[in-house]
């Protein structure tokens, strides 16, 4: 019973954690504080299915979840630098290859974009577009109506093109 | 703009982790569950492991001896001093024969009159502190003398007569130096360093006493085996003569 429940763990995490690593990369605009919430969710996840006290019914989703809940508290310890705060302080995110460094050249120009948008519209803009999630699983996973996530996704997208087009 | 917007969207989903970063969090994770049985990790380093034991053991070895280096020149009323004190207790351990414990109390006894020294210098010598180290001296001292005792019981004169000579010496020094201090400062016959220099030459002579002594009895000695070779010399004399003169008769004979 334990060995499964491991197994379905370790599947999850090799299913999700690239899509949970990238999702927290472009919320909080540091990729080692990323790699720490990617391992920390996955911890909370284990804990959770481990004691067993609920069948989780969407894995996915409840990955998410916590990973959000962790974002937010991360939030609140300390408001996330802007990139060029984040340059100045020396941080400039490596990989250990060629592919890696382009994939962080081109990461930097979305979070250049969504580190000037306001966090309600970059959180949805990070799910409906990076994450590739519909607008009623973030509504499930934020707790707002499907209504509102499609505003703020609309408002969020708005901001977007103002920012594409005075850098154009 | 949807074109350039759709083609950051493409860029960002590439943004993963590396392979060996996935790895390594995977790693940890299944040491998380239970599925691979290693003892913690600490700083790099697994607990218990050779490394770790090694490394450890390094770093105690390193602090203690730091701290023992320091403690040396540690004087009374400092924190160090307890383990100054804590090392000679530790060393007086280790010392087996009266020679090698003797030879330990002449070294305390000079580390003693050397602090005081030092405190004075300072003016950091009060009456406890004066009062505290002439204690210890003076155990040295007699420790010393009940060591030399044995020593002449064995009928090591020889050794007992060195060891008190050098005490003798590491005294006269120390006086000499306490003198200088007490009438360079013009201190009252009462101060800290004239009351313990008091003290000092009581020992002087105490122990040129045991060394004169110690002397006497070495030249006793002598004389007794001096008494005991001459008529020895006297008799092989004649023989040695003889012998001489048997030998040259023979080589004349030879040349003849």
């Amino acid at each position: 019973m334990k060995n499964t429940k491991r197994e379905i763990f370790l599947n999850a995490y090799d299913e999700f954690s690239d899509a949970i690593f990238r999702h927290c990369y472009f919320r909080v605009s540091d990729r080692e504080k990323a790699k720490d919430l990617m391992q920390e969710t996955f911890i909370r996840v284990w804990r959770y299915v481990d004691q067993g006290k609920e069948e989780v019914k969407n894995l996915k989703a409840f990955i998410y979840r916590i990973a959000s809940n962790l974002i937010i508290d991360e939030y609140r310890k300390k408001k996330s630098s802007s990139l060029d705060d984040l340059q100045e302080a020396g941080f400039d995110p490596m990989g250990d290859d060629k592919s890696d460094i382009e994939n962080q050249l081109e990461g930097k120009e979305m979070l250049e974009i969504l580190n000037q948008l306001e966090e309600i519209y970059r959180e949805v803009i990070v799910m409906r577009y990076i994450d590739n999630l519909t607008p009623t699983e973030i509504a499930q996973q934020i707790g707002e109506s499907e209504n509102n996530v499609s505003v703020r996704i609309n408002r969020g997208i708005k901001q977007v093109r103002e920012i594409l087009k005075t850098q154009s | 703009m949807n074109n350039q917007f759709e083609k950051l969207i493409e860029d960002a989903r590439k943004v993963s982790l590396s392979y060996d970063e996935k790895d390594l969090i995977r790693h940890a994770l299944k040491k998380r569950i239970g599925l691979i049985n290693e003892s913690p990790v600490f700083g790099g380093f697994r607990f218990f492991s050779f490394k770790f034991v090694a490394t450890a053991l390094g770093a105690i070895v390193i602090i203690s001896t730091s701290i023992s280096y320091a403690a040396e020149s540690a004087l009374p009323g400092s924190p160090l001093y307890i383990v100054k004190n804590f090392n000679e207790k530790l060393s007086s351990l280790l010392i087996l024969t009266p020679e090698k414990s003797a030879e330990w109390q002449v070294e305390l006894a000079d580390r003693r009159l050397e602090e005081t020294q030092k405190l004075n210098g300072v003016g950091k010598l009060d009456e406890d502190k004066r009062t505290a180290l002439e204690f210890k001296f003076e155990t040295n001292a007699n420790q010393f003398n009940k060591e030399i005792k044995t020593l002449k019981s064995e009928n090591k004169l020889k050794q007992a007569g060195e060891l008190t000579g050098k005490l003798e010496s590491i005294i006269e020094k120390r006086k000499k130096i306490f003198s200088d201090m007490a009438s360079e400062e013009n201190m009252s016959d009462h101060s800290e360093i004239n009351v313990i220099l008091n003290k000092v030459n009581l020992r002087s002579e105490q122990v040129m006493g045991q060394r004169q002594e110690i002397e006497d009895a070495l030249a006793e000695d002598d004389d007794v085996a001096d008494t005991k070779t001459k008529p020895q010399q006297l008799e092989e004399s004649p023989g040695n003569s003889e012998k001489r003169t048997k030998d040259s008769l023979l080589k004349l004979e030879i040349i003849q």
